[in-house]
């Protein structure tokens, strides 16, 4: 307002100020290029261009300002007004285009919006699903391990203790073998002997069986001598009856023993066989088979010890695997972060938007300082290029005032309770 | 039967996080994604727990929890505000606005879990 009506209204005296909303547009014409140049939707040689053409622009404003004005309104120099002419084409075009570019720039904005948006949603439900499976692994190895080392009755079992019992007791079992193999020769060297005894007996038998016929012989002729003694040799005849009697049952008892150690002897001889059989038996595979069960206990054993390694192994893993995805997870959050900021960005390029408009509209008006336009008119103008700049200058600040990520890195943020 | 916890975020990836740690702690979560949609959800069925973030579009966190402290269902329930914001003054809204507590993020799922076992325990 200020310097319209120094312009125009009454001359122009020294120190002239502009008012803050063109200094608001000035500051803007000099930061949006630079921006965009930043942002990498203007060249850097399209920086340079629109610095030089604000340069211009700044200094025939600022002269036909500050220069000394007649007390009447006076015309421009052709030449000057030609420049000036120019200079607005010239911001006039490029403001378009930083409009373009800023459109552009804020599309591609809500682009990368929607591709980060899409990928971190895809990782955040894969992490999810792996993070579940690693708890899921991690409660089965858990299971795992205390199903080995309980039992269905719910004591304590392992299979080392389980190895170590075998062996104990397959150790007990072949002593056993071994300590009835012992006995099984004992008794053959037993029964040898009673084989002797009853071959001894035997033949003591056959002896009683010789005094037997003898002794009969010997009644046969004292019969035959008491005969021929006649009446005195009848009661010797009677003595040698008896006597030859005696010797004839005598035989028959030798010989119902003999048939009883007969029979004595075939059950010896084949219990014997049987004995003498169970005896040689080789003890050596009894050993071995021990020694091959102690081996596949010892290889339970061990493969046992690496399966418990190995399931410690995979429940570290598992808890490794979590640990990680938790961590994925609170880095994943990298896409609430960014959005924000780029709301944030966007929200700030639609406010530079109307500054940028308001450029070339500030432009005309200062070209028209020539006194071709009334001054009602320019201070019309200028009033609502200056309540739009103003709406302009206050958005900017509103929004650059508020920025809602303040995290500067992926730390995890801190924790209240009220 | 499993408790149940509301998640409001804007962003789907945050509903989604917060959604895997809540079921983690052992709830039924269900999603907003604003306030509005967050306060409808709530009155539609009533949680065990609230977790919103505060700069939404149309009703904001602190707007939400206001509205909710307002409802006689949700008077004691655990809220928290989840936010990129971490300035004291914010902090203090959400304390008079009545949060439970006030988590910044991003956060870490374990204590973030641990958290909420113990505001629900």
């Amino acid at each position: 307002m200020t310097f319209i009506s120094a312009g125009y209204a009454s001359p122009a005296p020294a120190g002239t100020h502009l008012s803050a909303s063109v200094w608001a547009a000035l500051a803007l014409l000099a930061i949006t290029p630079l921006l965009l140049a930043l942002l990498g939707a203007m060249s850097w040689w399209g920086v340079l261009a629109q610095y030089v053409t604000l340069t211009i622009a700044c200094a025939i404003s600022y002269g036909a300002i500050r220069a000394p004005r007649p007390q009447a309104p006076s015309t421009m120099d052709d030449e000057i007004r030609e420049k000036i002419r120019t200079t607005a084409k010239l911001v006039d075009d490029n403001s378009r285009q930083m409009i373009a570019h800023l459109d552009d720039a804020l599309s591609k904005l809500e682009s990368v919006q929607r591709i980060v948006s899409e990928g971190a949603g895809g990782l955040v439900v894969n992490f999810s699903t792996i993070s579940s499976k690693a708890e899921s692994q991690q409660e089965l190895v858990v299971r795992l391990m205390q199903t080995q080392s309980v039992t269905n009755s719910g004591e304590s079992f392992s299979l080392g203790q389980f190895s170590e019992d075998t062996d104990r007791m397959l150790s007990a079992f072949v002593e056993s073998t071994l300590q009835t193999s012992a006995t099984s020769i004992n008794l053959v060297n037993g029964m040898r002997e009673l084989r002797e005894k009853i071959s001894t007996a035997l033949s003591y038998l056959g002896d009683i069986e010789t005094i037997a016929k003898q002794t009969n012989m010997l009644a046969l002729n004292a019969t035959i001598e008491a005969a021929r003694a006649g009446e005195a040799g009848r009661g010797f005849a009677v003595v040698a009856d008896e006597v030859r009697n005696l010797s004839i049952r005598a035989n028959e008892f030798s010989q119902r023993i003999r048939d009883i150690m007969t029979e004595l002897n075939a059950s010896v001889l084949a219990s014997d066989e049987s004995i003498s059989s169970m005896a040689s038996q080789d003890m050596s595979y009894v050993l071995e088979s021990k020694k091959h069960v102690v081996d596949m206990m010892a290889h339970v054993q061990s493969s046992n010890v690496i399966a418990e390694r190995t399931m410690a192994e995979l429940s570290a893993i598992a808890a490794d695997v979590k640990a990680h995805t938790d961590s994925a997870i609170r880095l994943l959050q990298f896409e609430d972060l960014v959005r924000q900021s780029l709301t944030h960005t966007s929200a700030l390029f639609r406010a530079m938007q109307p500054a940028i408009v308001g450029q070339p509209q500030l432009l005309e008006v200062l070209r028209r300082l020539d006194g071709a336009s009334s001054s009602d008119t320019l201070l019309n103008d200028l009033n609502k290029l200056n309540e739009m700049l103003s709406e302009a200058s206050e958005q900017l600040r509103h929004v650059g005032a508020t920025h809602p990520v303040q995290q500067q890195n992926m730390s995890s943020g801190g924790m209240d309770l009220f | 039967m499993a408790k149940k916890a509301l998640t409001v975020d804007d962003t789907t990836s945050m509903r989604k996080m917060v959604a895997f740690a809540l079921k983690q702690a052992g709830f039924d979560a269900v999603e907003a994604p604003d306030g509005q949609a967050g306060l409808n959800e709530a009155k539609k069925q009533t949680f065990d727990l609230i977790v919103t973030d505060q700069n939404m579009p149309g009703m904001d966190g602190l707007t939400l929890i206001k509205t909710l402290r307002g409802l006689p269902q949700y008077q004691r329930t655990p809220i928290l505000m989840l936010t990129t914001e971490a300035g004291d003054t914010m902090k203090a809204q959400g304390r008079a606005a009545g949060a439970t507590g006030w988590v910044v993020k991003p956060f870490d799922p374990q204590r973030f879990i641990d958290l909420i076992k113990k505001i629900t325990t």
